[in-house]
């Protein structure tokens, strides 16, 4: 085989490679592009402050309005109440497989949640509309169609991720640290929490905001329990729509503007996502 | 070596899957020799169409036909901009509607149940207590008869024509508008499943889906005393009944016109009662 | 507090909550089990179940049609030719005929309240009946299923199921027809009804006359009295009944009616069709894009860029990729919902996922392989070909393995994408449905849900063989 042609191979084969990995790039500007193109349209009806922070959706009214404050709150209210259930059980968790478990204890707890992981979120969502909502029913009255049950079902679902890159960091530790307390006479508890969770604390908020990230972002979950009434929510058990579950609901039969308010619903979701990435790969 | 061959073996493999199965599909593409046509609408009217389409393909080979369940005023809006060539409707046409030449065409009767879930405790309404339940007015169970229990209202969204019709036949005639503290669902079986299973609810629903609402635990209700039953629907006693309709853009042409004819025909209209629906006669 | 006590105490805390993630493991994938495998369905049946009069004539039917028992008024309404199918009546999608033998049939037609005109039947009777079909003969059909008729009703007199204000009787539950039937029952009222005692009337008469009584009577002949003046009325059972939800036949059977009866045989094949052209579509390239990360990238803003690319395309929700592929795919390339769209737009969620398990295997190469083939002579690209590419396979399959689970989970994506159509695609550019949207749809159509639980479970066991493999592969890596 001739030099030349080999070379010629190499460098066909660079480029290849270059525009393969290229591809999530370009993706990222596209779907950027096509996004906002679809998205801004709407801004010309209705003004930037009226959409971000007005209650009144009505788009079918014969005076349609487009406000998606309700809807931002939704999402804030259950995406805080999921972390603030999810967040103690994944840190014991993390806690326990980074300084307790050993061999087979350990390996049993990482295979389920690397199952729990897996599974798809239309299951959380049937186990959900089956187990939660009469719960939430039955414990606080109500409809059980709430924001609290779409909470509970978030929170199951973003364990994996708070555990597995809490677990990291904890690890990741010195163990010289460890050592040093306990040779300075603290007990575990105090070891753990005067010294590794602090020292770790930057991983365990990257995993938050990893949490974050993913809550705000699941629709199917959500729609199916949440109650998808477009009210402003009161309280936690009243039904709410989040961001994601308006898109979802209207997106089948929306036209003109409402579809653009849609596109803008959906940017409005993938500006918050890229400041958060932004905010995480800055810390790391 | 070992590896290289192994490499090469898989990579041979995998090339191989992929024009197989590339080549399978594209058979497939050369039976889009026969012709599509699309039609959509209504979701009350969906059964009456997936089960007539079947039966319709099978006497008239060529033809492939899809139905797309969208919500009566999609399905119209669509109609009008030509992605579909037929629309199924469960509401009236409005004027403007008519005015753009559209032509609607009966093709069965329909009642609207009203339903409740089982602890509600009363089987029966009249039709302004309806109105003030749907409009908000009334939020006790215990107003009307029942017992000590909130009103839940489920309601179908706002481009849904069962929507239309209900608010049209019930609220409108009463003055009221509908209020918006409801569990919006997007399907007919959505609305039974949130009946039966949300305490104090209330929904109404096409009298085909009658059955899911019984299975799911939910009860049908009596309106002024007579039952949403055929025969009671195409005597005229009971009053939330309804036309469903299939619309086309100016005068059906063509397969359009065959299948609509295929609708009205006793075969046709015996699907019409299979599915739940009341046969025109 | 002694702080060792605390400490003690604090420990013991975190071992329990974190057995959490244990049991609500179990908790989910047992309750979708547990509803997948059983189903408890409320049914009303307008005859008293259970009872029947001996009749002169048997009826059979081939298992698969689901018969078991029958109402007489549903037999009935079969026998005027009323019923083209027998879905309307079990569910189970045959077309319905009726076989009445010579020698049964004046029996039939006395017990049924019908005269011959108004019979529709076959008369001669094949060697074996098809699925849908029921026989009336003088005796069993063998290999055939025994029909039961139910033919009693629970006749009561008129004003108990007169309506009160807004309440009236029309169903009584299981439970509370026994305690009547027992005689348990002192009045009206604590089924929902008039305030009247409940007294059982010995003949027609009785029931026409004393108030607030009730009668086991024949079908026949409550319709009879049905059409006259102070006819008794009827009031139907409700119940619950258990029975197997999961079987082989919904696993393979065709799906029919967007789910309405048959099975997901066609649903599980759409699967496996979107898994293997979405890995057809995202491997190449994944593990290409992973090959240069390791092997050509040097720090500089070309590699940043790609890496946030990355980083930002794995963060980003499923719903924005749904409705990115619904303006490119979809409308813009013109290829409306199919098979290709949902690829394609699957491809991009799972390429961060392959890129980044690529990658991982590929750094642990060692280094001394590749020095040693260049310095033999070979070029780079021979080298990744030769050396990296096999080296790095276990990681490159682990990630595959991912990817493959993370696609069969989708809903949101694919919902704008892949249409909702329930048979095999015939080419790439038609609609089909997959199981989790299957899920979904069942779910929102609210057809039934146990279906959809009897769905999810095999999405479930799906997702335990997908997560096992990775499991074997990830720890044989790491021994």
């Amino acid at each position: 085989m001739g030099y030349r042609s080999r070379l010629h191979r190499e460098q066909t084969g660079r480029c290849l490679l270059l525009a393969c990995s290229a591809v999530c790039f370009c993706t990222v500007v596209l779907i950027t592009i096509f996004i906002f193109a679809q998205g801004i349209p709407v801004f010309k009806k209705v003004p930037l402050g009226a959409f971000l922070f007005s209650t009144n959706w009505s788009p079918s009214d014969a005076e349609p309005h487009y406000g998606v404050f309700s809807f931002i709150v939704a999402s804030i209210v259950v995406t805080t109440l999921s972390l603030l259930f999810a967040t103690p059980i994944a840190i014991s968790t993390a806690i326990y497989l980074a300084v307790f478990a050993k061999g087979r204890k350990a390996a049993i707890i990482r295979q389920s949640i690397e199952l729990l992981a897996g599974i798809p979120s239309i299951i959380f969502g049937l186990f959900g509309i089956a187990v939660i909502v009469p719960f939430v029913r039955t414990a606080f009255g109500g409809n059980g169609y709430s924001l609290l049950s779409a909470s509970l079902v978030l929170a199951i679902m973003i364990l994996p991720t708070i555990i597995n890159i809490s677990e990291v960091s904890l690890c990741a530790v010195p163990a010289e640290l460890k050592e040093a307390s306990i040779a300075l006479g603290a007990t575990d508890w105090q070891t753990i929490t005067r010294v590794m969770l602090p020292a770790a604390r930057g991983g365990i908020t990257a995993s938050l905001v990893m949490a974050l990230g993913r809550a705000i972002g699941e629709t199917t979950a959500v729609l199916l329990v949440g109650g998808n009434a477009p009210l402003f929510p009161e309280s936690p058990l009243s039904m709410g729509r989040t961001l994601t579950m308006n898109i979802v609901t209207d997106m089948s039969y929306a036209e003109g503007v409402h579809m653009s308010a849609l596109f803008a619903t959906a940017m409005l979701l993938f500006c918050f996502i890229l400041v958060l990435n932004l905010l995480v790969r800055r810390k790391s | 070596m070992n590896s290289e061959e192994y490499m090469r073996k898989t990579f041979t493999a995998a090339w191989c899957v992929l024009w197989f199965s590339l080549a399978l599909f594209a058979q497939g593409g050369k039976e889009t020799q026969t012709k599509k046509y699309t039609f959509g609408g209504s979701s009350t009217v969906a059964p009456i169409i997936e089960s007539a389409i079947p039966a319709f393909m099978a006497e008239h080979k060529g033809v492939v036909l899809t139905y797309e369940t969208l919500g009566s005023s999609v399905g119209i809006k669509q109609l009008q901009e030509g992605t579909l060539s037929l629309a199924g409707s469960s509401r009236e046409l409005k004027d403007s509607e008519i005015q753009a030449g559209l032509m609607p065409v009966t093709i069965a009767l329909d009642g609207l149940s009203v339903a409740v879930n089982k602890d509600v405790g009363i089987s029966n309404l009249s039709m302004a207590e309806l109105a003030s339940i749907f409009s908000g007015e009334l939020t006790n169970w215990k107003e009307v008869g029942g017992l000590d229990e909130a009103v839940r209202l489920v309601v179908r969204d706002e481009t849904s024509g069962t929507y239309g019709s209900f608010k049209e036949i019930v609220l409108d005639k009463a003055k009221k508008s509908p209020s918006k503290n409801a569990i919006v669902a997007k399907e007919n079986g959505e609305v039974a499943t949130k009946i039966a299973s949300t305490p104090g609810a209330i929904g109404y629903i096409g009298m085909a889906f009658g059955k899911i609402i019984t299975q799911a635990g939910g009860r049908v209700l009596t309106i002024d005393g007579v039952s949403p039953e055929a025969s009671q629907v195409k005597s005229g006693k009971y009053p939330i009944s309804r036309n469903l309709y299939m619309v086309s853009k100016g005068k059906a042409e063509g397969v359009e016109q065959t299948f609509i004819g295929f609708l009205l025909s006793p075969k046709g209209q015996a699907i019409v009662e299979e599915s739940g629906f009341i046969a025109l006669h | 507090m002694n702080r060792n006590t605390t400490s003690r105490l604090a420990v013991c805390c975190v071992r329990i909550l974190s057995a959490t993630t244990i049991i609500l493991l179990v908790a989910i994938i047992g309750y979708i089990a547990f509803r997948g495998l059983w189903k408890r369905e409320r049914y009303v049946s307008d005859v008293l179940p259970s009872f029947s009069a001996g009749q002169q004539f048997v009826l059979s039917s081939p298992r698969e049609s689901g018969l078991e028992h029958l109402s007489w008024f549903a037999l009935r309404e079969m026998a005027m030719g009323k019923v083209p199918n027998l879905r309307s009546v079990t569910g189970v999608n045959e077309p319905f005929s009726l076989y009445v033998t010579d020698d049964s049939l004046p029996a039939f037609l006395a017990a049924m309240d019908l005269t011959q005109t108004q019979l529709v039947r076959r008369t001669t009777l094949p060697l074996r009946p098809e699925n849908g079909s029921l026989v009336v003969s003088l005796e069993a059909v063998p290999h055939e299923r025994n029909v039961r008729l139910e033919d009693k009703v629970l006749a009561v007199d008129t004003v108990v199921a007169a309506l009160n204000g807004n309440r009236r009787i029309s169903l009584v539950a299981n439970e509370d027809l026994k305690r009547l039937l027992a005689g348990n029952l002192r009045s009206w009222k604590e089924l929902g009804g008039p305030d009247l005692p409940v007294v059982e009337a010995a003949d027609e008469r009785e029931l026409q006359t004393v108030r607030g009584s009730w009668m086991v009577m024949d079908a026949k002949r409550w319709r009879q009295l049905s059409g006259s003046d102070n006819a008794p009325a009827k009031l139907d059972v409700e119940g619950l009944q258990e029975s197997r939800n999961l079987s082989w036949g919904y696993l393979t059977g065709r799906t029919v009616e967007s789910g309405k009866y048959g099975g997901i045989g066609t649903i599980v094949v759409n699967t496996f069709f979107l898994v293997l052209f979405t890995m057809l579509a995202a491997m190449p390239v994944g593990v290409a894009a992973a090959l240069w990360l390791v092997e050509y990238a040097k720090d500089g803003l070309p590699k940043r860029c790609i890496q946030s690319g990355i980083d930002i395309l794995s963060a980003l929700p499923s719903i924005i990729f749904g409705l990115f592929g619904l303006l490119v795919f979809v409308q813009l390339c013109h290829w409306s919902f199919s098979l290709l769209s949902g690829t394609l737009t699957v491809s991009l969620m799972v390429l961060p996922t392959i890129i980044r398990t690529s990658e991982e295997a590929m750094r642990e190469v060692n280094p001394n392989l590749l020095e040693a083939s260049l310095a033999l002579g070979a070029t780079k690209m021979e080298t990744i070909f030769r050396v990296v590419l096999p080296a790095s396979r276990r990681g490159i399959v682990t990630g595959m393995i991912l990817a493959i689970g993370r696609t069969v989970g989708e809903t949101a994506a694919l919902i704008y994408t892949i249409g909702s159509g329930t048979d095999v695609p015939k080419s790439l550019t038609s609609s089909c449905r997959v199981l989790a949207m299957h899920i979904y749809l069942t779910i929102t159509e609210g057809q039934s849900t146990d279906k959809a639980f009897a769905s999810a479970l095999v999405l479930v066991l799906l997702v335990l063989v997908i997560n096992s493999a990775a499991n074997r592969l990830i720890h044989q890596r790491r021994h």
